[in-house]
């Protein structure tokens, strides 16, 4: 179905013809429903009435996400490519849509606190027993289990909860926060999703899977986490002169840009370093001349390097480095540095579209090529209940004057 | 068929998938483990003289080492896979990775590019062989573009994909490195992901392809809603992050008279304003002029932060856990450092922490699957392989070499 004719340009996606209804709001699971619109999924957001709050959000880290006609940056960078329907699930009949909608759709998902979903009769065992192959996405802060399972949550409670607060950081020791939480666990939700869809096709049996900020946290610091467990030793947050490989760090250069090294065989690249630093005795002094003295006399090292990078601007350091050798380094970009960067563009990362309200604009796309599926951004986010009307005509069959019915009674808006 | 070393009881929504895994240091190696977790046969394809990553010496402040010249930075990256070893410069080792691919719904690289296609195992190649073969392909930059060739590791990624500065607070002059492997570790996941979607597209739609991730994309990625907004407002940038002065005081980090912390994350602080200053023990303010009404709070952040400061000095972040569980329904965390994830009673009751018996090191502690699948669960059902550790059993259980076959190869250098 092309309900309005949005992606008849585009080829299929991976997951095109599986539908996705989307129960969720604010940005959990917003972005994992997202993802799978991304790959092709028709995905038919919910709301209630009063629409996902993320609508109304005002501020975002300083930043006022208000835009003319209504639109809000926040809602529109994880709402695009879906339908909306509206829809007052307290009165029966729109508890009604809902069940019929999860009988005629492959994935169910939902972010709502521990039992909402089943006070409401919208619970795995609920939607199962209408359709016993529905992948059912649940989402929450601390996992299904435990004593916190019905804890409210917010980005910040899972980074806080899972030890990213002290990922990273001034050198004073407190917390700080990086704000990836809702977004990392918005990708293992999608993520989850996919695995049962493919279990689904290969085993013929829908299942629910849970996706929580505190899990998805974990795993996303997974090599650190998992090596801190082997170990039974805590990484320590680095301090920039600190580092125990002084080609895993980054420098200042003399324009005031970095440029960040990442060379773990830090033996195999120390020659070609040198010659870019014109410091040929380095190859020699016993402070340098391996990983294990470079370790031990690390701040000296860091330091000496430190000096070499301040008297080059940037853009100089980067053509040295080419000349010296295959080092592997990058330059420390800011994030709207990103819509210039030729590989963002080349990649299709960033793409440009036309908004209905907004007019041209720049989205992140889901950042996976497929060569015979690709992804694509071809609706923008739904104004609310935008949709309502298509869906309840093209997917249940209702009738216009069954839509004045339920508008009547104020099923819908 | 499956881990015939032993490994029984495989579950997951892959179990039944093969996957080859010719991949090395983290981003490849962590999506491949990921399959493993989730079910798949995964066979991890290694040069004679191994993954580099069995040989890592140093991970920032730690060193990885372990017993039995053991590496817990391999261990992480390569549980639940079968390992062979094979010389892929000689012809007889490209023959056995052509047979295996033969039987093999994914294969996933990361090396740089032009590598797969000079040693003849690019995707063209594969797909001759394989046509329903799903193929996926890890980059530092895209496979597409001027720097699609560059060599990247982990903090190339997050250098250039901004999240390093975007991490960095307003008062500090140096970029702050976000969390060692964090860029590996996303671009395993999207890796993953999109060989999930490609399953998914090979069942329905009856095609193979192949699947390109890159460091670049997975840390833009995992800053989507920051960047996304900052695109769509046409470059306002997020100004970093200032405790003292947050935008909202519901939302913020607190210091308890314990020295630990408190995360408040109420993105609606005028429904969480009267209940939780009166829970605080700061009732005065409710109705206060200065802070009642949201723009008035905002104006007056700065003063508001530093009385509350000053209360949640007053008891420890255990005594206000307490009075905030007791008292309402707000929303918040303690700050936990990572060493006390293992003791967490939600990461035990979700096993986002597992338990796995080692054959060589004894019971070991790691990170878990962090999905859970409640048809087919996913699990840790194996240690990582050592080098070469199953290349006799893929070659003559599953290929049907014999074992004279085994020793000439051998004798060539193909295998150890």
């Amino acid at each position: 179905m092309t309900m309005n004719g949005a992606d008849t340009h585009h080829p299929p996606g991976p997951l095109t013809g599986i539908r996705v209804i989307d129960w969720t709001m604010w940005q959990f699971g917003p972005v994992s429903t997202m993802m799978l619109a991304d790959l092709g999924a028709e995905v038919i957001k919910v709301e209630s009435l009063d629409g996902d709050h993320g609508r109304q959000f005002g501020r975002v880290g300083g930043v006022p996400s208000d835009m003319p006609e209504g639109v809000n940056a926040y809602f529109e960078g994880m709402n695009r490519n879906k339908y909306g329907i509206a829809l007052d699930l307290k009165n029966p009949a729109g508890l009604e849509i809902m069940r019929k909608l999860a009988a005629k759709s492959d994935v169910f998902v939902e972010n709502f606190r521990k039992g909402v979903a089943e006070r409401l009769g919208l619970g795995y065992q609920d939607l199962r027993a209408v359709n016993p192959r529905i992948v059912y996405g649940s989402a929450s802060g601390y996992g299904p289990e435990g004593p916190d399972s019905a804890k409210p949550a917010f980005a910040l409670t899972g980074e806080a909860r899972s030890g990213a607060l002290w990922w990273s950081g001034p050198g004073d020791g407190s917390p700080y926060q990086i704000g990836i939480a809702d977004q990392a666990a918005g990708i293992m939700l999608s993520y989850g999703i996919l695995g049962a869809i493919v279990a689904r096709e290969r085993f013929g049996h829908g299942q629910r899977v849970d996706v929580s900020h505190l899990g998805s946290m974990i795993w996303t610091r997974g090599m650190q986490n998992g090596i801190s467990l082997l170990q039974d030793q805590e990484f320590q947050r680095q301090e920039w002169r600190q580092a125990g490989n002084p080609l895993w760090n980054f420098y200042e250069c003399a324009d005031g840009e970095w440029i960040a090294f990442s060379m773990g065989q830090g033996d195999r690249y120390w020659p070609a370093m040198c010659r870019a630093m014109d410091r040929s005795e380095w190859l020699t002094d016993e402070r340098f001349r391996s990983m294990a003295a470079r370790y031990e006399n690390r701040e000296y090292v860091i330091d000496s390097m430190g000096e070499v990078f301040r008297t080059r601007p940037r853009a100089e350091w980067e053509r040295r480095l080419d000349e010296a050798g295959d080092l592997i380094y990058e330059k420390v970009q800011r994030t709207l540095d990103l819509r210039k960067d030729p590989q963002v563009a080349s990649n299709g990362y960033i793409v440009e579209r036309d908004h209905p309200a907004l007019g041209r604009t720049e989205w992140l796309q889901t950042p996976v090529g497929y060569s015979k599926n690709p992804v694509s951004t071809r609706k923008m986010a739904p104004a609310h209940g935008e949709d309502t009307e298509t869906v309840l005509i093209d997917i249940l069959g209702c009738t216009w004057d069954d839509i004045a019915a339920l508008q009547d009674e104020g099923v819908i808006l | 068929m499956m881990f015939e070393n032993g490994a029984n009881g495989v579950t997951g929504p892959l179990k039944g998938i093969r996957v080859l895994d010719w991949t090395m240091w983290q981003f490849g190696p962590m999506a491949g483990a990921m399959m493993g977790d989730m079910g798949a046969d995964v066979i991890k394809i290694e040069a004679l003289d191994g993954d580099a990553g069995r040989a890592l010496s140093r991970a920032s402040t730690l060193a990885p080492t372990l017993p039995g010249g053991r590496n817990a930075y391999f261990e992480t990256n390569n549980r639940n896979k079968r390992g062979i070893a094979l010389n892929l410069k000689t012809s007889e080792g490209r023959e056995i990775v052509y047979k295996l691919v033969g039987t093999a719904d994914v294969f996933i690289e990361n090396f740089r590019q032009g590598v797969a296609e000079r040693l003849r195992v690019g995707y063209e190649d594969l797909r001759e062989i394989n046509p329903m073969l799903v193929y996926g392909s890890a980059t530092g930059y895209g496979p597409n573009g001027p720097d699609s060739a560059l060599p990247s590791f982990d903090g190339c990624g997050q250098a250039r994909g901004g999240l390093m500065l975007s991490a960095t607070p307003s008062w500090s002059d140096e970029p702050v490195r976000v969390s060692q492997g964090v860029s590996d570790q996303m671009g395993a996941i999207m890796l993953c992901s999109g060989v999930l979607a490609a399953l998914v597209a090979r069942h329905v739609q009856g095609v193979g392809q192949k699947v390109d991730a890159s460091h670049l994309s997975a840390n833009m990625w995992l800053q989507g809603m920051g960047l996304s907004m900052s695109l769509i407002l046409g470059g306002s940038r997020f100004g970093s992050y200032d405790r003292k002065s947050a935008w909202n005081v519901l939302a913020n980090l607190y210091k308890c008279k314990d020295d630990r912390w408190i995360q408040l994350m109420h993105l609606q602080p005028d429904r969480y304003w009267e209940s939780f200053m009166t829970a605080l023990g700061l009732p005065q303010l409710v109705d206060d002029p200065r802070f009642a009404a949201g723009p008035a709070r905002m104006e007056n952040r700065d003063e508001l932060v530093a009385l509350m400061d000053e209360q949640f000095m007053t008891k420890t972040s255990d005594e206000w856990d307490k009075h905030f569980r007791a008292t309402g329904d707000f929303i918040y965390a303690r700050v936990q450092s990572t060493d006390e994830l293992e003791y967490d009673p939600q990461v035990i009751a979700n096993d986002y922490i597992t338990t796995f018996d080692h054959p060589a090191i004894g019971p070991i502690k790691m990170c878990n699957h962090p999905n859970i699948y409640s048809e087919t669960p996913s699990g840790i059902f194996k240690e990582a392989p050592e080098l070469g550790q199953h290349t006799e059993q893929i070659l003559v259980d599953e290929l049907g070499y014999t074992w004279d076959d085994i020793t000439a190869l051998q004798d060539k250098g193909v295998i150890l």
